[in-house]
């Protein structure tokens, strides 16, 4: 075949990318937040013999590809994984596959369920169009595994602690395991300081008399970050919204990105060209 | 309350291990216990002392006691619970 009658956009949304090697193609899955159950690995495994060269390739962002796939069969390989529900990933101008931690599912820090979470974002949004590649990451707790701030639109469980003063015996131990110096025992007394809070709730989780009360579990919001040439972290600009509010700062988010973006900017440029103030304007209403 | 005061049935050292081994030796330490009992654990700052208090929270039981020392190592009371 010749590239004149390949449509090479078309696949590349249906998640089938171009190799080095003339008419071989690598294909992307739809994996979400790393999670891949026993019977698909199976068929996965029967696929990447049968269509391809016998590997399996785990991407950067929990993804899987089977590479080598020949142009012939592009059509022939979707039918063989669709019986255990994978189906074909994405690449190029569109909401990524989703990436998340196992959270509180798994992780005795998690805060949230970020599994849950990416369920959700990727049945609303995946290979959603955008002016250039959207990715979405979700992490449990402010530890970061799975580093949201390298994300275009990245999210991070948190809770607010409350002290309570009657319940504390003075024992020190929250001051102890705080990482952020954000709480002083001094004098019979506690100082919590709220804006070197980090929310991860380590205080909360220690407390041998419970003094430490969660009053809010909530979803931090970190936009416009990105790696490849020209790397920079995503800014936090909310803390602890909760699942309403996210879906709402994420839908006016992708609409902010489509009206504003220049040809190929990523939202994090965008932003830095306007201002974070005009972007928080337009999606904290 | 103080350490003096409080009837230690048990004392461990625990500075020097890596985690999660004095998790583990005070998971261990505490099995051996009675419901009410007091263990000693010496730990040190940081990561030990969070996954310790964090993880006998979990399990029911009580931390009773903190001291820091001057060489920044900690004594904790802990509570055997059900």
């Amino acid at each position: 075949m010749t590239d004149k009658i390949i449509d090479y956009e078309k696949l590349k949304s249906g998640g089938f990318m171009r190799q080095l090697q003339q008419g071989q193609f690598a294909l992307r899955l739809r994996i979400v937040g790393g999670r891949v159950e026993a019977d698909q690995l199976r068929v996965l495994a029967d696929a990447a013999e049968k269509y391809g060269d016998g590997h399996i390739h785990i991407t950067s962002r929990q993804g899987v590809e089977i590479p080598f796939v020949n142009i012939d069969d592009v059509n022939n390989i979707g039918h063989d994984l669709v019986d255990v529900n994978l189906r074909r990933g994405t690449c190029g101008p569109r909401v990524r596959g989703v990436v998340a931690c196992q959270g509180n599912t798994v992780c005795p820090r998690g805060l949230v369920n970020p599994q849950d979470l990416a369920q959700k974002i990727d049945e609303k949004y995946f290979a959603a169009p955008a002016p250039h590649k959207f990715k979405i990451g979700i992490t449990g707790c402010p530890a970061s595994c799975l580093k949201p701030q390298e994300n275009d639109f990245g999210i991070m469980g948190g809770v607010e602690p409350k002290w309570i003063e009657d319940l504390c015996i003075i024992c020190g131990l929250c001051q102890e395991v705080c990482r952020m110096d954000a709480i002083k025992v001094e004098d019979g007394t506690v100082y919590f300081d709220r804006e070197k809070c980090d929310l991860c709730g380590d205080c909360i989780a220690s407390c041998p008399t419970d003094a430490w009360e969660n009053v809010k579990t909530g979803y931090t919001i970190f936009i416009g970050g990105k790696i490849g040439r020209k790397p920079k972290l995503g800014t936090k600009f909310v803390e602890l919204v909760d699942e309403d509010t996210l879906f709402d700062i994420l839908e006016r988010t992708l609409n902010f990105y489509r009206e504003n973006a220049k040809s190929g900017e990523r939202i994090g440029e965008t932003i830095d060209r306007l201002g974070i103030e005009i972007y928080k304007e337009a999606v904290l209403k | 309350m103080s350490a003096s005061k409080l009837d230690i049935t048990k004392s461990i050292d625990t500075c020097g291990d890596v985690c999660p081994m004095n998790m583990v030796k005070t998971k261990f330490a505490l099995k051996d216990l009675s419901t009410g009992e007091v263990l000693q654990v010496m730990l040190c700052g940081g990561e030990p002392i969070r996954n310790v208090s964090r993880s006998v929270k979990d399990e029911g039981h009580r931390i009773v006691k903190l001291d820091k020392q001057d060489d920044d190592t900690f004594i904790m009371l802990i509570e055997k619970g059900e």
